[in-house]
């Protein structure tokens, strides 16, 4: 390319600037990706002298084995309830927080703990009050048991209703749920702890949002007619939020499909695969049973999702709520 | 169409008084300005009266009604902002229509899609339709309808601002500093933009500006505010001519005027450095006191007793005016002297030259900055 040398006299300089930050990015980001793409088309395990190639193989059993089914059953249960709760929850607490006059930093600070906290300590914690026989939550609910006005309301009897076909009045008769020890109630628990967990998060990134809102658009709302608290929400906070939103969706899904230091620590992807999530199966294959080749298949296939979510935030951020 | 009456308002934000007790009555179809210093309290009186800020003492009198238990929204006022406050996620076609809605439309007919649902929704956003074109017709609009904000112009965005508030024929309009975010050139077009609006609604307006040009151009009143109080309510020419406070004299007019500081004797006559000049005062007490002169009215004379000694050292030449800055002695503020450029030939910077002003032009002024009056004597010129 002389010409375009001669066009750019200084072409050297530029690409020797521009140089550390693309073979950093291509070592540390390109690389190992790659890498893993191609691992799984193998039947590679750690230390193993050859490289079996067995093309497709490991994605037909991620999508055919009914352990994988499973993994993306639960993995997709907890982000469909952990995305909107988290999110919901998140922007009424802002909200709330926002139209305080005191007193703001201190729920501030207690609904960013969990954030702070590293998880995997404060799995531990919930693993003691989660705990089916001295746990603090089954404790509380049976104590519960022996109080009549809260048992006539827990149960519905006061309404007429049958003590037996309400759940609180099975759990009196035949104990609570084991939280995390029965497949119906696990992912749940493990859900619920990550909207405990993510929702501060959000609420902060939303008070961030709602600040940067001019008290002007209010006033001119106000004027215009906007009457109610919901008709200001729906002409002002909501649109002038969007941005805020989409970032939150996304930061959220993708830390929803990532979750795992809760089931590690707490169920270990169990009961019967109930808490089987993605995270967790790259793990269990990968690094426990040294299976790299279909461990690196499901980490393709979820490369995969979380890029499909950031194209779709770039495509909404582009499209939608962008007000230049 | 509305009259407005401020009753005794007051407002403190903690121990700081923001607006002391005052009153004022704007009539129903007049244009007029609340003028001011930053900070002196003209806006939160203009948002007390939109609703948007509760007084701490008083009453807003809207059309005679008592309105200040109502919300902003009921008492059918518009107001155009400084930041326009356009919505960024709506149209302009929908900016406009924004008021509209809110009041014609019920709960469910608000919300998009449902609307098409419910009964009679086809008429009413037909009347709206209808509306919110003719506006945007009027304002010169059309073109821009499905823009948003963020693609427009300051002049553009404040003609939509203008647009929403005139949409619903509200009973009166409030402005506050709408034309500051706009370019010296866009601002002097857009004043007569409003002008010409007040004139075809013949609707009260109210308006607030920190720019004295605006004032003086646009209104029917003026009201002068300074720290809170409302010190002077007037005509233009008025408050021109006949400022009751020096802060007034001061505010209005460009060049600002010159304040010369003078003392009387105990016979009356005002001394200007130690030379009796020739108009008295009835107060036959040695006092000091402000003599305040618009550079207008000063001009460059012969040397006489009466006139008073200077030296230039600035010359301004604006191509139709001209501006000398003299300094005079014994006076620590310098003063401005309006003159042709055809009478700048032989000044230079640094020409001694006498400065004299006719008696009848001269504002005097007490130490409090009221206006005091003189009693000229029958040989009232100043100069020779």
């Amino acid at each position: 390319m002389p010409d375009a040398l001669s066009r750019y006299p200084h072409q050297g300089i530029a690409i020797g600037l521009v140089a550390p930050a693309m073979v950093l990015m291509v070592v540390i980001l390109f690389v190992p990706i790659l890498i893993a793409f191609l691992l799984s088309f193998t039947s590679y395990s750690l230390g193993s002298e050859q490289l079996n190639w067995v093309g497709l193989d490991n994605y037909r059993k991620v999508f055919s084995k009914s352990t994988y089914q499973k993994m993306f059953s639960s993995t997709l249960l907890y982000v469909a309830v952990v995305v909107p709760v988290s999110v919901g929850l998140g922007l009424g607490a802002s909200l709330l927080i926002h139209s305080l006059k005191f007193g703001q930093n201190l729920y501030k600070t207690i609904f960013f703990l969990p954030v702070m906290a590293a998880l995997l300590a404060m799995a531990i914690a919930w693993e003691f009050a989660l705990h089916p026989t001295i746990g603090i939550i089954n404790h509380t609910l049976s104590a519960g048991c022996e109080s009549n006005g809260w048992y006539s309301f827990a149960t519905g009897s006061w309404y007429g209703n049958d003590v037996s076909t309400s759940w609180y009045g099975r759990g009196c008769e035949k104990g609570f749920p084991l939280w995390l020890g029965n497949k119906d109630y696990a992912m749940w628990t493990i859900a619920f702890i990550g909207i405990w967990q993510a929702f501060g998060f959000n609420m902060v990134l939303y008070l961030a949002g709602l600040s940067s809102i001019s008290p002007e658009l209010y006033h001119s709302a106000e004027i215009d007619g906007a009457r109610s608290a919901w008709s200001r929400f729906r002409l002002v906070t909501w649109p002038m939020l969007g941005p805020t939103t989409v970032f939150v969706l996304t930061i959220t899904l993708i830390r929803s499909f990532q979750v795992f230091d809760t089931v590690e620590a707490l169920t270990s992807g169990g009961p019967v695969k109930s808490t089987y999530v993605m995270m967790y199966a790259i793990f269990e294959k990968a690094i426990k049973h040294n299976l790299v080749g279909i461990g690196a298949a499901i980490t393709v296939v979820f490369l995969s999702f979380v890029m499909l979510i950031t194209l779709i935030q770039r495509w909404l951020v582009d499209r939608r709520v962008h007000y230049a | 169409m509305a009259s407005i009456s401020l009753r005794n308002i007051g407002k403190s934000f903690g121990q700081t008084n923001v607006i002391n007790r005052l009153g004022l009555d704007i009539a129903d179809g007049e244009f007029l300005t609340l003028v001011g210093p930053s900070g002196c309290g003209k806006s939160t009186l203009l948002r007390i009266i939109a609703g948007l800020e509760t007084p701490t003492e008083g009453d807003v009198l809207i059309d005679g009604k008592a309105s200040i238990k109502l919300r902003p929204s009921e008492r059918n006022l518009a107001m155009v902002f400084q930041s326009y406050a356009l919505y960024p996620h709506l149209s302009v076609y929908d900016n406009i229509a924004v008021p509209m809605r809110m009041r014609q439309f019920t709960r469910w007919q608000r919300i998009p899609f449902v609307r098409r649902l419910v009964k009679g929704t086809r008429s009413v956003s037909q009347d709206i339709d209808e509306k919110v074109k003719a506006v945007s017709e009027k304002l010169g609009l059309s073109p821009l309808l499905n823009r948003k904000p963020g693609e427009l112009s300051g002049g553009q965005k404040q003609r939509v601002a203008l647009g929403r508030a005139i949409v619903r024929d509200p009973v009166a309009f409030l402005f506050d500093e709408p034309l500051s975010n706009l370019d010296a050139k866009l601002r002097v077009h857009m004043r007569s933009e409003i002008i010409d609006l007040q004139r075809k609604l013949a609707s009260t307006f109210v308006y607030v500006t920190h720019d004295q040009a605006e004032a003086m151009t646009m209104s029917d009143r003026i009201a002068v505010m300074m720290q809170g109080d409302l010190i002077q309510v007037g005509t233009p020419e008025d408050i021109y001519l006949n400022p009751q406070d020096l802060r007034v004299a001061e505010f209005i007019g460009s060049p600002k005027i010159n304040v010369l500081s003078a003392m009387t004797n105990q016979f009356g006559q005002v001394c200007l450095n130690e030379t009796p000049v020739r108009f008295r005062i009835a107060d036959e007490s040695s006092t000091e006191i402000s003599i305040a002169v618009r550079p207008e009215s000063l001009f460059v004379c012969n040397p006489s007793p009466a006139a008073i000694p200077g030296q230039i050292k600035h010359i301004e030449y604006m191509g139709d005016q001209a501006y000398l800055y003299v300094d005079i002695e014994k006076q620590s503020q310098r003063i401005i002297i309006k003159v042709l450029p055809t009478q700048l030939a032989g000044y230079e910077i640094g020409s001694a030259i006498h400065v004299g002003f006719d008696a009848k032009d001269a504002l005097l002024f007490d130490q409090d900055g009221q206006r005091i009056y003189a009693t000229p004597s029958p040989r009232s010129v100043v100069n020779a």
